[in-house]
């Protein structure tokens, strides 16, 4: 299902303009998905990490090819698809890290967690079930609402019965609670 | 604005609920402090995490009727049919199945799922590279191709394209190699007027045979190639 993203559609107009900020603003929701993908292909936490960064790449210098057919993740995700295709065809190809750039400049995307880490650990989808259920039950429901059902801000504020300004309230402070508890079990990024 | 209120922001635009303003004063944040994005990064971590598990759940369920009304086979796993179905909708020659982006989401939503990947690398880990290789035929000559004669039955070889044979409108690959993917009888897969059928020499090679065929037809290619 393909939910409108106005904030996105947006950034795409500005990163079309050259705008490498609104596109890394875009991107860096998607960086933990296409990351979880590759890994799933490649199985190698460095591979994944280079085609993560080869994919974004590809996508930044092949912008003006996005038609808006599809929704944006997914030509990104098809380019990280086709990447690891012919990575898989072709392993003694290797990545060639060095040659990758934009502006002269290694494309890296700020991270704080680790998301190798994550994506590789089969155990944590249980601590995160079992911390959410520990959370306070107004912060729990706002999350929940939002980030399982895929409810909006609006639809959230009806069901709870409250502004739409505390559930945004609500499901930042949720979302901050599950980092900071995660940052707790270390896994944070060297 | 304090630093609260910038990082609520940033959770706000993760949901994609920020007004144009608000969306402009956070790209201005973060060219300032790149870092801020780190913070997204972090939701999108979480995000992934929850999703983990209920697409194992649903994925086949999704895509199953899709991929039932065009891959049929008599060794066709779910996987198979998804990695199949992924193939032919990222190659452009093939374009006739990208039908529509919600089964392009549906298969993506497949592909991606831990449940997926455990199946290719547990299940079909030779079949699967074997099959896309076999789709993805580069023209390059495999073991015994070059001697492979199909003329008895109608097909003549494409020059300069080892392994290719054409009848009239028909065009085929064969492949014949040691059976290193170790299938012990034959396996077909069709869709539409495509057909991908192996089938295993008792000399210990493998028959790929992939194009516009019926079963019927490979069922006299088959006895030509091991006469």
């Amino acid at each position: 299902m393909n939910i409108p993203q106005k904030n996105e559609a947006k950034l795409l107009k500005k990163a079309r303009n050259g705008d490498k900020d609104a596109f890394n603003l875009m991107v860096i929701k998607y960086q933990p998905r296409i990351m979880s993908v590759l890994y799933g292909f490649l199985k190698t936490h460095s591979d994944a990490e280079d085609l993560t960064q080869q994919t974004f790449i590809k996508a930044w210098t092949n912008l003006e090819k996005f038609r808006g057919d599809s929704s944006f993740y997914t030509w990104i995700y098809r380019i990280a698809i086709n990447l690891a295709k012919n990575f898989v065809k072709k392993p003694s190809t290797q990545i060639e890290k060095t040659s990758i750039s934009i502006d002269e400049h290694q494309y890296d995307l700020p991270e704080d967690l680790d998301p190798l880490s994550f994506i590789s650990n089969e155990q944590l989808k249980n601590d995160l079930n079992s911390f959410i259920s520990s959370m306070p039950e107004k912060l729990k429901t706002a999350f929940i609402l939002r980030e399982y059902e895929g409810k909006s801000y609006e639809e959230i504020a009806a069901v709870t019965n409250c502004p739409v300004g505390t559930v945004r309230s609500r499901i930042f402070r949720a979302r901050e609670e599950i980092v900071n508890y995660f940052k707790e079990e270390a896994y944070e990024r060297d | 604005m304090k630093e609260t209120d910038i990082n609520q922001l940033i959770s706000a635009y993760y949901d994609d609920e920020l007004t144009d303003s608000e969306l402009d004063y956070l790209l201005e944040e973060t060219k300032k402090d790149p870092q801020l994005l780190a913070r997204i990064n972090n939701y999108a971590l979480i995000s992934t995490i929850s999703e983990k598990d209920d697409r194992v759940t649903s994925i086949f369920e999704n895509i199953s009727d899709f991929v039932q009304k065009r891959w049929v086979g008599n060794g066709l796993t779910a996987a198979a049919a998804v990695l199949l179905t992924v193939m032919f909708i990222n190659n452009p020659f093939e374009s006739r199945f990208s039908e529509s982006d919600v089964i392009n989401s549906q298969i993506r939503d497949a592909i991606e799922s831990d449940e997926a990947a455990k199946t290719f690398s547990m299940i079909e880990k030779d079949l699967i590279p074997h099959v896309m290789s076999v789709i993805d035929n580069n023209g390059k000559s495999y073991g015994d191709d070059l001697a492979i004669d199909l003329s008895p039955v109608g097909f003549n070889r494409i020059h300069n394209n080892p392994g290719h044979f054409v009848k009239g409108k028909k065009k085929i690959q064969v492949r014949v190699e040691p059976n290193k993917i170790g299938i012990n009888e034959n396996k077909y897969w069709k869709s539409g007027n495509k057909l991908i059928y192996l089938y295993p020499t008792v000399d210990g090679k493998i028959i790929s045979i992939y194009g516009d065929l019926s079963i019927q037809e490979v069922e006299k290619i088959i006895p030509v190639l091991i006469k």
